[in-house]
């Protein structure tokens, strides 16, 4: 496999249908290059640039429509850019198929007719190959992913029969068993109770410390800054991105939320308020 | 006795044995494929391709040819170029389609006024003949039904994937376009199969009841396919026996037996979760 890498940057039909190819060595897992995303007009990002060096977790915070899903969705090779370039492990990302995209739980039919295990033996039906129906060997890595994200027992139950955490479980072990080298998920946190957060969070520590890094889109400030390694804080433009300490300063926030974010300072340190939901026009004090 | 009398008793005329044979396999070949346009929400579409082929039938009746070729023409080109409006288009998808349905049955419709015979010639396009299926066409509804089959048990798990989680087709990068249009081409081949059974303005029914009576009682996919293929036949046998003994035209008894089947089976699902205290949790709800 060894081509030019401009070869890969289109990812023509040869490079689709064949096995991925090696990393470039040493490579970053993702290397984002002045990447801007138009749709009909609308501009979603404009000239990020940021790399994510080592295995890491990221938090990618913003107000609604800064374009964190359009990045997540960049990254994974859903959206092509409009102009820039996206490197995942030194290839673009449509030579990959190690990137897992993990939707957000509204965007999933739940009525589906699909078991617990079949979502996950879904991750596998590039490496199954057309023609072939998965084997003994193939349920075996699918009770291993599930079995991982302590979700073995519930293997036969239809997906509409779990609760939120059960279902973001899945969709992490349908990654586990896709055997992604990076994992993308959009929002997975929203809605679910504290324990279960925790539960997330620690398998994307678990994947951290395998060597998988993880970018979650979330607009929960006060996670971002407490269980993710690094942050990245968007708003069409790239605001900051680092260490939580060094992004969420009270600058980057109102830069990046405007009007929508209120800060005030507290006997712990500065207190930041901030209604993600709401697209209202106030004014910062 | 006399209840096996009656059961076999219409099957003493040779044309009754052919079309209840086609009926059994447009029963079965039907359901099957119409669990992907169930669950991927299709049924708008399948039932405008339908009318749509509806030209293509008739300029080969018109001209003499065989009218299966006629209808898969138009049927496969209608289902490419429908599948490459809809996805950039200047109006929305369903008006594109709607435009385009109406206008082409409307067309066929026109074709076929030209001659005497008018109103026996729509009525067998539009409600099926099925006893008047010859042992040429039987052949032709075996083998591409066959083909059918065939193209969904290989590429069972692309079309799942496509249909419960387009992004991830997308990250294993599978080629979802050329899947899409493979879809719609057994689209196109299964309302040809279907045309002589149930008729133009049937076959949705044939392709949407009994699948989505299937997916009200089982819970993987497979099993719904399966489950659909029975219920499908099933219907086109008791369709065929209440045609023959109430004298009612085929194509619309067995669509009623399936209908019938749907009925039965969304009242015992409504009761049975009414009274299990069953509970379907939301997925926004969280435990």
């Amino acid at each position: 496999m060894k081509k030019a890498i401009s070869e890969h940057e289109h990812g023509g039909i040869g490079q689709v249908m064949g096995q991925p190819p090696a990393h470039v060595a040493d490579a970053p897992p993702v290397l984002v290059s002045d990447l801007s995303v138009r749709f009909d007009g609308t501009t979603a990002l404009e000239g990020v640039t940021f790399c994510i060096s080592e295995p890491t977790t990221m938090a990618v915070v913003g107000p609604n429509g800064a374009g964190k899903t359009t990045l997540l969705k960049v990254i994974a090779g859903i959206y092509p850019p409009s102009s820039g370039s996206v490197r995942v492990y030194g290839y673009g990302p449509v030579s990959h198929i190690c990137i897992a995209y993990v939707p957000q739980r509204t965007q999933v039919d739940w009525r589906f007719p699909v078991t617990v295990a079949d979502v996950v033996m879904m991750g596998r039906v590039k490496k199954l190959g057309p023609f072939r129906w998965p084997r003994k060997g193939d349920w075996a890595i699918v009770d291993h992913a599930l079995d991982r994200v302590g979700m073995v027992d519930l293997r036969q139950r239809h997906i509409r029969a779990l609760s939120g955490g059960q279902q973001q479980r899945v969709f992490l072990a349908r990654a586990l068993a896709q055997e992604a080298e990076i994992v993308m998920l959009d929002e997975p946190l929203t809605g679910l109770d504290a324990p279960t957060q925790q539960a997330i969070l620690s398998l994307l520590d678990e994947l951290r410390a395998d060597g998988v890094p993880s970018l979650v889109a979330t607009h929960d400030l006060s996670l971002a800054s407490e269980h993710f390694e690094r942050a990245l804080l968007l708003n069409h433009r790239l605001v900051a991105e680092g260490t939580p300490e060094h992004v969420f300063t009270s600058e980057n926030l109102q830069a990046a939320y405007r009007g929508s974010l209120h800060i005030v300072s507290g006997d712990a340190g500065p207190l930041v308020l901030a209604d993600t939901h709401c697209e209202g026009e106030e004014t910062a004090p | 006795m006399i209840l096996i009398q009656g059961l076999l008793e219409p099957f003493s005329h040779a044309f009754m044995v052919r079309g209840l044979a086609a009926a059994i396999m447009v029963g079965i070949v039907c359901p099957v494929l119409g669990t992907y346009v169930v669950l991927r929400g299709m049924a708008f579409f399948g039932d405008a391709l339908a009318h749509i082929v509806l030209p293509g039938v008739v300029l080969a009746f018109l001209l003499g040819w065989p009218v299966a070729i006629g209808a898969l023409a138009a049927g496969i080109s209608a289902a490419l170029v429908i599948g490459r409006l809809s996805q950039r288009g200047r109006v929305a998808e369903d008006t594109a389609i709607g435009v385009v349905f109406a206008g082409a049955f409307a067309l066929g419709v026109a074709m076929l006024s030209v001659r005497g015979s008018y109103a026996v010639d729509l009525t067998h396009i539009l409600f099926g003949d099925l006893l008047g299926v010859r042992g040429v066409d039987l052949w032709l509804i075996a083998g591409l039904g066959l083909g059918v089959l065939v193209t969904i048990a290989a590429f069972y798990k692309e079309f799942m994937v496509i249909s419960f989680d387009p992004l991830l087709a997308t990250t294993l990068r599978l080629p979802v376009t050329w899947l899409r249009n493979l879809m719609l081409v057994l689209l196109a081949v299964v309302i040809v199969v279907s045309l002589q059974a149930v008729g133009v303005a049937l076959v949705l029914a044939m392709l949407v009841t009994p699948a989505a009576t299937a997916t009200l009682i089982t819970r993987r996919l497979i099993w719904v396919m399966i489950l659909a293929a029975v219920i499908g036949a099933g219907s086109s046998l008791a369709g065929l026996y209440l045609s023959y003994y109430l004298n009612l035209a085929s194509g619309p008894a067995i669509v009623l037996a399936a209908t019938a089947v749907f009925g039965v089976v969304y009242a015992v699902v409504g009761r049975r979760d009414r009274t299990s205290g069953m509970i379907v949790r939301s997925p926004a709800s969280d435990g």
